[in-house]
């Protein structure tokens, strides 16, 4: 990231800048091509005038003709590397998904063939130590993948077939158990491939908002078009005779070459900076729309909370001894090796009480099941220790006789409506007391909504939990909304609720039944362990699976539509400066009065004009680094933002020409 | 969102006219009425 310009990757820019010279390139930036007409009109005059002095000297009009043609190679330079990068990047991801050999299975029989030759609905088999071949989805078995070649990311995660976490990406490899999996993309056809010919300019489309731009810079360049073939009468009139190479000197100039040439790279670097953070993009359209989503929303599992809920308190009943409770907790958990069980030993150990300490012989487990609700251990000497839902235990002690009690009823309300889980412990069918589970707002993640909020994007906490629970829990992390117990249609409904008042709505998913709310959003970011199906209705993928990458993609997106309108706003900007060289400069020769408009004191008519255009044609170089790394974004609030951005590139663009200018004149009259 | 009723956004639309529209006319007022009043 750091290093901007690799060296090979500047050679074959170089050669591309060359290539792109071809007409039929040029001419998809209406811009730009203009200049490369102007050239070509630029070089016939330059011979005549070796041979005849009415155009102006000979070094005049072939310097002219010379940065005219750097300002192109300029131009194609500023897009050739954008996409350099952007294939290096890709290149990188790819180089994971090089040949490897494949076991086929057909028929029962496996046979070995290599990983191309793999074709959509193939079958093959992957044991432990096999590098997966190609995208698919497990129809038979569960493994555990090392995805590190992929995701960065080391744990080894668990796919196995059926369900959401039955799809295995190419490159990643099986670490344990065997796996048959049917293939579910063309070689060819992969995510990866269909965005590689997306930043190669192969199938690049260009994005509304881009198409809208170029319309206007179209439009500008077509009134200075006017304005130029206008002067000509005018100029006649006054008995001032201008050169062709001056005409050209200040069309080129007045022109948005500085954005015209930019533009395409600004584009390329954008989808090239999502795939920087692991974000494939089915099309650039994409990243621009996610720049100005106004909601956002995210399941609360994974983006909001940790995921795991763990043991906060322990609240025996009136007349139950702390400590006895505390140990029957303990026992209880001993065995239990879910999260929450680990948190309660964890918890119980704050009590001064451990595991080791405990006299477990001849205990055994009751295990978790979805009828009961309730999981336990029934020790030696046939105490029965149960922990559950309160409704389960509720079940189990009115079923034996036993009355629950009104103060235990309570306290599960209270947790409840303060976002905890309650867990009520029996013991031989008797309350004791109840465990109070908490889910674990992520570190840092309050600060991130703040953030939104400033860039002014409302965020909505997706979650099961019922509505107090999910009130609480939102009210924590400072989301603004939530949707709570919901169904995968309430997501949907949201979405259009939303998108019928104008929003734009971004979210994530992973799951098969994610996919209708993944379509119909405008961002829909799927994540790549997600199902196939998911991935297919969303229009990025996410190879990190981190929830909170939305809020990168966002911020990712702004960047993008910043760079855009700030480099224009800078081209337009600079017009003012180069009038103030070149239009004293045209005419001084007639109307001598009209020195007193060289406000920058250039040095003659002739080195302010190529001042002009060379500070022209070098700007566009200098402003490459901006243009692929993007305009710094500040969450500081749209009105702040854009009073920044004016004051840097506005006024900023109107000052800097004119430094640039007489600077360059200064060393050109060294020679003039 | 971007508020529309601001100095800030009052001030940029009107640059934008002024200046767009300054481009347009400045050569040509440059032959006539600048040179003239700079000539009288």
């Amino acid at each position: 990231m750091n290093n901007l310009f690799e060296k090979e990757q500047v050679i074959a820019s170089i050669k591309q800048s060359f290539v792109k010279l071809d007409p039929r390139q040029m001419i998809k930036n209406p811009i730009m091509f203009t200049v490369e007409i102007c050239t070509a009109v630029m070089l016939p005059v330059t011979i005549y005038s070796a041979f005849s002095s009415e155009q102006g000297s000979f070094a005049y009009n072939a310097w002219v003709l010379f940065i005219l043609f750097i300002t192109l190679l300029f131009a194609n330079f500023a897009e050739a590397i954008a996409e350099a990068r952007g294939k290096a990047q890709a290149d990188s991801l790819r180089k994971t998904r090089e040949e490897t050999p494949a076991k086929l299975y057909a028929n029962g029989k496996i046979t070995i063939i290599s990983s191309s030759q793999l074709k959509k609905g193939d079958e093959f088999v992957c044991e432990a130590g096999d590098v997966i071949p190609a995208d698919g989805e497990i129809v038979e078995g569960l493994a555990s993948i090392d995805e590190s070649a992929i995701t960065g990311e080391s744990a080894p995660v668990i796919r196995e077939a059926g369900g959401d976490k039955s799809s295995v990406t190419g490159g990643t490899k099986v670490l344990s158990d065997r796996i048959r999996v049917v293939v579910t993309t063309q070689p060819g056809e992969s995510f990866l491939d269909k965005m590689i010919a997306l930043v190669e300019g192969a199938s690049r489309q260009k994005t509304p908002n881009e198409i809208a731009l170029t319309i206007l810079l179209a439009v500008f360049t077509l009134v200075f078009l006017i304005v130029c073939i206008t002067l000509k009468p005018f100029a006649d009139y006054t008995g001032t005779v201008i050169t062709i190479a001056s005409f050209l000197s200040l069309f080129v100039c007045l022109i948005p070459t500085t954005i015209g040439g930019l533009l395409s790279a600004i584009g390329i670097a954008g989808m090239d900076r999502a795939l920087r953070a692991n974000v494939i993009t089915k099309s650039g359209k994409a990243v621009e729309t996610a720049g100005d989503v106004d909601t956002l929303l995210l399941d609360k599992t994974g983006t909001i909370t940790i995921g795991n809920r763990k043991a906060t308190a322990f609240y025996p009943v009136e007349n139950v001894d702390r400590k006895q409770f505390v140990e029957y907790c303990l026992l209880s958990s001993v065995a239990d090796d879910t999260p929450e069980g680990k948190s309660i030993v964890e918890l119980a150990h704050n009590d001064g009480l451990t595991v080791r300490g405990l006299n477990t012989q001849g205990t055994r487990m009751i295990k978790f099941s979805a009828e009961t609700k309730s999981s336990g251990i029934i020790l030696q000497d046939g105490t029965e220790i149960r922990k559950g839902a309160y409704d389960a235990i509720r079940r189990i002690t009115e079923s034996a006789g036993e009355t629950f009690p009104e103060s235990v009823m309570q306290l599960v309300k209270d947790i409840t409506s303060n976002g905890g889980t309650p867990l009520v412990v029996a013991v031989n069918k008797k309350v004791l007391g109840v465990i109070e589970l908490q889910d674990i707002i992520k570190p840092g993640i309050r600060e991130r909504f703040e953030r939104l909020r400033k860039m002014g994007v409302k965020t909505v906490m997706v979650t099961g939990d019922n509505p107090l629970t999910a009130k609480y829990i939102a009210h924590m992390a400072g989301v603004d909304d939530f949707i709570a117990e919901a169904k995968p249609e309430d997501k949907m409904n949201y979405i259009k609720a939303e998108q019928q008042n104008g929003k734009l709505v971004a979210m994530m998913g992973d799951g098969t039944n994610d996919a209708p709310a993944l379509a119909q959003a405008d961002v829909g970011v799927a994540m790549n362990s997600g199902t196939q199906a998911a991935k297919e209705a969303g229009n990025m993928v996410d190879l990190d699976n981190d929830p909170t990458k939305l809020i990168e993609i966002v911020e990712i997106g702004k960047q993008l539509l910043m760079t855009r309108g700030t480099l224009t706003t800078f081209s337009i900007a600079n017009d003012v400066a180069k009038y103030f060289a070149i239009v004293p400069a045209l005419f001084m020769v007639s109307i001598p009065q009209l020195a007193a408009l060289n406000i920058m004191d250039l040095h003659s008519p002739e080195s302010a004009i190529l001042s002009a255009v060379i500070f022209n044609a070098i700007i566009i170089p200098l402003l490459i680094p901006l243009a692929l790394r993007g305009v710094k974004y500040k969450p500081i609030g749209a009105s702040a933002l854009l009073r920044r951005n004016l004051l840097i590139f506005g006024v900023g663009g109107v000052i800097a020409p004119f430094v640039g200018i007489k600077l360059i004149d200064l060393i050109i009259g060294l020679f003039f | 969102m971007l508020k529309t009723d601001i100095v800030t956004f009052a001030v940029m639309t009107f640059a934008v006219i002024f200046i767009v529209a300054a481009l347009s006319f400045f050569p040509v007022h440059a032959l006539s009425t600048i040179a003239e009043h700079l000539s009288l």
